[in-house]
């Protein structure tokens, strides 16, 4: 069993899967991460269930999956964590004490931000979108937030969802059947 | 051998929660051992002085070796056990359980380096440093409790008696079963995720059967570290 080529996705094209349940919804995105890391593919996952260590720190939680590949220091990570976060509308001494909070502290709302501004420092070819996180984002009408997630514009989008939930619309939308995400 | 090791949890998050955990197991247990091996090294000597009708220095000479080849290397991983295997159960169960391991390995981080290999190491080491505080109390309540209390004399003797071999293999076994134990508690708990996926069992049964598996494989362990290395303890008297 292959899957899709994911290096070979244009940059900026949007897709959509739909899974039958959630299982596989969630085991589809297991396999599209397990996928882009056995390419080496830059990508950034943006999903709610179990993307935060809870008890590591937000700004640990940040750089982990950088730091885990690349000789980036936790440090560096935390700056730019925190200049994105004044992105998003949070002041330079919220943003800190963000940083510094252990991630089961914070609200959905503050680890949702703590999510993208991963995947924005990732800089990611590809994203990996959980169906409950995307819809979340949408509902964020405020300026800064759609503005923060149009840094992310150019990268190729994947959104994951099951059944019952809600699918992004648009023209720019490209449904994949079932049986295409997977090449046999 | 600590070159892998190092290689595999060089990240701060692994290191942190190495010496999160070599605190809480390794230092904080430190007055339960003392109290244990206090206790028990003062009946030991009373009964071989009194019952027996040792002399005083040999009772002592006796005390360290029923200590260093029986009861420390066994009954410190049970201490340990009793006090942090189920500790490590929950906090593994709970990140599997609330997906945070599939988050990491979706990451491309493996959740053995971030969490398993560092408890593993720091149960095991634990272990030597609460065997360390186990002996050092035997030997001072022992030497303090002797009727006839010539505290150098009796050291004296102790010293020039005491076996490097039965040290290090003490060390060894105690090490090993910490290891063995912070491994076993580590793969009950995460046997939570596997729950997410409806295998029936919950957090709690999971955790008692991760400790009792544990203590099981400790009992099993020194018994075949025991028949092995007799040998060569034996011939080391």
């Amino acid at each position: 069993m292959k899957l899709l080529p994911l290096q070979q996705l244009p940059q900026g094209s949007r897709w959509l899967y739909r899974g039958q349940n959630l299982v596989e919804k969630e085991s589809v995105i297991d396999q599209l991460c397990a996928h882009a890391n056995a390419e080496q593919l830059s990508y950034g996952l943006l999903s709610l269930k179990g993307a935060l260590v809870s008890h590591l720190s937000l700004a640990e939680n940040i750089w982990l999956p950088i730091g885990w590949r690349l000789p980036r220091r936790l440090g560096s990570v935390a700056h730019r964590a925190r200049e994105l976060l004044q992105c998003l509308g949070y002041n330079s001494d919220r943003a800190s004490e963000l940083l510094q909070s252990r991630s089961r502290d914070l609200t959905p709302l503050e680890a949702q931000a703590g999510i993208l501004i991963r995947a924005l420092i990732l800089e990611p070819h590809l994203l990996i979108f959980d169906a409950d996180w995307f819809a979340r984002a949408q509902q964020q009408q405020q300026q800064p937030w759609q503005q923060t997630m149009a840094q992310l514009n150019g990268a190729a989008w994947i959104v994951v969802a099951d059944a019952e939930q809600p699918l992004p619309s648009g023209n720019q939308w490209t449904s994949i059947a079932p049986g295409a995400l997977l090449e046999r | 051998m600590a070159a892998p090791l190092f290689k595999l949890m060089p990240r701060l998050p692994a290191l942190r929660e190495f010496f999160r955990l070599l605190y809480l197991d390794g230092v904080r247990s430190v007055g339960l051992v003392v109290l244990m091996a206090a206790a028990l090294a003062a009946g030991e000597v009373r009964l071989m002085t009194d019952s027996l009708g040792l002399r005083s220095a040999y009772s002592v000479h006796l005390q360290w070796l029923v200590s260093v080849r029986v009861l420390g290397p066994l009954l410190v991983p049970v201490v340990f056990i009793a006090r942090s295997g189920a500790a490590i159960a929950v906090s593994v169960g709970e990140m599997a359980g609330k997906g945070e391991w599939r988050g990491l390995r979706r990451q491309g981080i493996n959740p053995f380096g971030i969490y398993v290999l560092p408890c593993t190491v720091a149960g095991s080491l634990s272990c030597m440093l609460l065997l360390c505080y186990w002996l050092a109390t035997g030997v001072i309540i022992s030497v303090v409790s002797s009727p006839n209390f010539d505290v150098l004399g009796e050291l004296d003797l102790l010293f020039s008696q005491i076996n490097g071999i039965d040290m290090v293999l003490a060390l060894l076994r105690a090490g090993l079963c910490g290891a063995v134990a912070s491994l076993i508690t580590c793969w009950w708990g995460s046997r939570a995720e596997l729950n997410d996926r409806d295998q029936g069992l919950s957090l709690p049964s999971l955790v008692s059967e991760g400790v009792l598996q544990a203590l099981v494989a400790v009992l099993l362990l020194d018994l075949l570290s025991s028949t092995l290395i007799q040998p060569i303890t034996l011939t080391s008297l």
